[in-house]
């Protein structure tokens, strides 16, 4: 019983060390247990113009503007950063669908959400009658060359659904060209032909 | 020894599929509109509707609704009288008529109506801004009689509701779609699909 020398001892201490600090780093390797990778939204790609399919709808960003200043229902908002108006088009497919999620996102991993003064203006439109949106969002100069815009059909819960990633395709000209710009009238967001269809 | 390991994977397969059967209930089906009551245009339909309210009681309403009609809409009532529609082109707003027979006990705030085509495609009467005109939203009482809320209490200084009324819901839709039925409901899953015309 007593032949176990002190050899022994520290390889069963160490072994035991071994395995405490295998099982810690394989823990750490795993997911964690809140995190669901199968629920993650499909994200679908597109540039400004491309119409995107997600799923219950086909959105079509139509274009961007900028300036460091827009007027909005009567009120006038200064920046000092920019402000970005994105004009977007839904079109329901199986029934009366809006955008209400909207996020962008740089090439940093930053992103702007619908918090503090950005917003969106999304009408829940009937399937096949376009629905004319806007969101307006208020970014440093600097992220601009890389934004792109997420929208998804539910605000706070975009699991398993699709979601529209359009890449803005602005640069640092635009940039500039925006903090140069004068006040920006924010769209009315709402559903049929716009003005210009109207007029063609 | 593999094989046969082989052979009751599809069976494995399905009784999983089974058992986890009771997860896809939970999530979808009890919110959608499956407990339908069909009728026609011009025949009055009995609906019974169960809701649960806060405290988690169920409680439940019945009532007759009988679709009396469903044309393009002219005009919505302003706040300084008709005002007439003109929708954008691409554009259809359709007036929808329901008559509704109830209680005046039975509280009706919050419903929803409908319009579906053929191949299933579903308009909300929700209202809206239509070519500078502000569609109204829709509601299942008469303006100004409302019957009570849902805590029990009339609303102050309005006049009981009628036992017989009707109310225009108003949908907006793409130009090209064509009515075929009507939607009205409260909380799914409990729907009166009312068909147009003798279809």
């Amino acid at each position: 019983m007593t032949g176990r020398g002190w050899g022994h001892r520290a390889g069963v201490a160490v072994a035991a060390a071994a395995l405490l600090a295998a099982g810690s780093l394989v823990q750490g390797l795993l997911p964690d247990p809140e995190d669901d990778p199968g629920a993650a939204p499909h994200r679908r790609t597109a540039a400004v113009g491309e119409p995107v399919d997600v799923r219950t709808a086909t959105v079509t960003v139509e274009g961007v503007d900028g300036s460091t200043r827009v007027e909005d229902l009567g009120t006038e908002k200064v920046s000092p950063g920019l402000w970005l108006v994105v004009r977007y088009t839904v079109v329901a497919e199986r029934e009366n669908t809006a955008m209400s999620f909207a996020e962008l996102e740089d090439d940093e991993g930053r992103t702007w959400s619908l918090a503090a003064r950005n917003s969106n203006s999304c009408t829940a439109g009937p399937p096949g009658l376009p629905s004319h949106c806007v969101a307006v969002f208020e970014v440093p100069v600097d992220a601009v060359p890389t934004l792109r815009l997420s929208l998804a059909r539910e605000s706070s819960d975009t699991r398993f659904d699709a979601l529209a990633v359009v890449d803005l395709g602005l640069t640092e000209a635009d940039a500039e060209a925006f903090a140069l710009a004068g006040v920006l009238a924010v769209p009315d967001a709402g559903l049929g032909a716009s003005d210009a269809e109207e007029e063609s | 020894m593999s094989r046969r390991w082989l052979l009751v994977l599809p069976v494995a397969l399905v009784l999983a599929g089974l058992t986890s059967a009771s997860r896809l209930q939970m999530f979808w089906w009890p919110d959608e509109l499956h407990d339908r009551t069909t009728g026609r245009q011009g025949e009055p339909v009995r609906l019974r509707d169960q809701w649960v309210d806060e405290a988690g009681d169920e409680h439940h309403r019945e009532l007759t609704v009988t679709l009396v009609d469903v044309r393009p809409a002219t005009t919505v009532e302003g706040f300084s009288g008709p005002e007439r529609l003109d929708p954008p082109t691409g554009t259809a707003v359709w007036e929808v008529r329901l008559r509704l027979d109830v209680g005046e006990d039975v509280p009706l705030g919050g419903c929803h109506v409908s319009v579906l085509d053929d191949e299933g495609h579903e308009a909300d009467a929700v209202g809206g801004s239509v070519g500078g005109v502000q569609v109204p939203t829709t509601a299942c009482e008469p303006e100004g009689r409302t019957g009570p809320g849902y805590d029990g209490s009339p609303p102050d200084g309005d006049a009981p509701r009628p036992a017989s009324y009707e109310v225009s819901a108003y949908a907006v839709t793409a130009a090209s779609m064509v009515p075929d039925r009507v939607r009205l409901w409260w909380e799914a899953p409990d729907v009166a699909e009312l068909s147009l015309g003798s279809r």
